[in-house]
């Protein structure tokens, strides 16, 4: 699971630029595997059964990613922001979806002066979002149509 | 979950019983918005680079919950009477009841990135608890999106 503090970020989503206060940012990416025994073992060298035999990549499945931050400044008003964050953009690939990019500069433990750190997720597809609007706090949580962060920014 | 404070905030009630504002003192609305996505591999990928789907799920209901202690409604002198008039006396069919609104206005600059109003729409009631003599009101239901108007509305 990665996990990045996003303490004065700024984070691009649809045509809106954000100045993140406080906050944080966190996906984890799976590996499922099907177990299928055979005979009682998983591998057994005399009965020529080997592990390729009894176990096997099952499904991707898309990866987790959370979001929660307090708007210091912004571009459109909340609800724009929210409708960019839902996901404005449709293909065929089905339901809307969302390009979001969080840029930091410096923060990430051995970073030095003038590091910038950017991590873009695509195909963001929203499942809850609330926070505490008084504070201006936003906090979203959904999933990235990809099995794992490489595949995403390759 | 989403929050906000409702302190100072007016909240107005539209029901199949009529409509009337009520003046907060403090408490609080929560809602929950949520969604469901389902992904189709593709031969176990999932990427759409690889023809990975994916789908909304059927619509869910926004879970809408209010609380608070109010201190004076608008418009009718018997106070929370009014709440009970607006949703709860005029549910009495058996057909499904008529959906209401409740709009949350905030004194400005005291809700977070410039909302102004937050309008719950096509909204039924579950429960109304509230306390003639503390003043306390305690209001939840659900509201839904529909081709005319979305769930929760932000104003600026």
């Amino acid at each position: 699971m990665g996990l990045v503090k996003i303490r004065d970020a700024t984070i691009t989503v649809g045509s809106h630029t954000l100045i993140v206060g406080d906050g944080s940012l966190g996906w984890s990416e799976k590996s499922p595997n099907e177990y299928k025994p055979l005979r009682g073992v998983f591998a057994n060298a005399a009965a020529s059964i080997t592990e390729a035999d009894t176990i096997v990549k099952a499904d991707e499945e898309p990866m987790d990613v959370n979001f929660s931050f307090v708007l210091k400044a912004y571009t459109g008003t909340y609800a724009e922001i929210l409708a960019a964050i839902k996901g404005e953009t449709t293909s065929d690939c089905g339901a809307p979806y969302s390009d979001i990019t969080f840029t930091l500069d410096s923060c990430p433990a051995g970073s030095t002066g003038g590091d910038t750190f950017t991590y873009p997720f695509t195909y963001f597809r929203w499942e809850n979002i609330g926070g505490d609007i008084t504070a201006g706090r936003i906090t979203v949580s959904g999933k990235c149509q990809w099995a794992n962060y490489e595949a995403m920014v390759a | 979950m989403a929050i906000a404070s409702l302190k100072g905030a007016t909240v107005s009630l539209t029901g199949p019983g009529g409509s009337d504002t009520l003046k907060i003192g403090t408490g609080n609305v929560t809602w929950e918005e949520r969604q469901t996505v389902e992904y189709m591999p593709n031969a176990g990928k999932i990427s759409t680079a690889d023809g990975g789907v994916a789908s909304i799920a059927d619509p869910e209901p926004v879970d809408l919950s209010l609380s608070g202690v109010w201190e004076y409604a608008f418009t009718d002198t018997n106070k929370l009477g009014s709440l009970h008039d607006t949703f709860v006396e005029a549910d009495d069919t058996d057909c499904p009841p008529t959906s209401g609104t409740v709009v949350v206005t905030f004194p400005s600059g005291s809700c977070g990135p410039g909302i102004t109003t937050i309008t719950f729409n096509n909204l039924r009631w579950e429960s109304i608890t509230y306390s003639v003599e503390g003043g306390d009101i305690n209001f939840s239901g659900k509201c839904v999106s529909n081709e005319t108007s979305e769930a929760v509305v932000f104003a600026s």
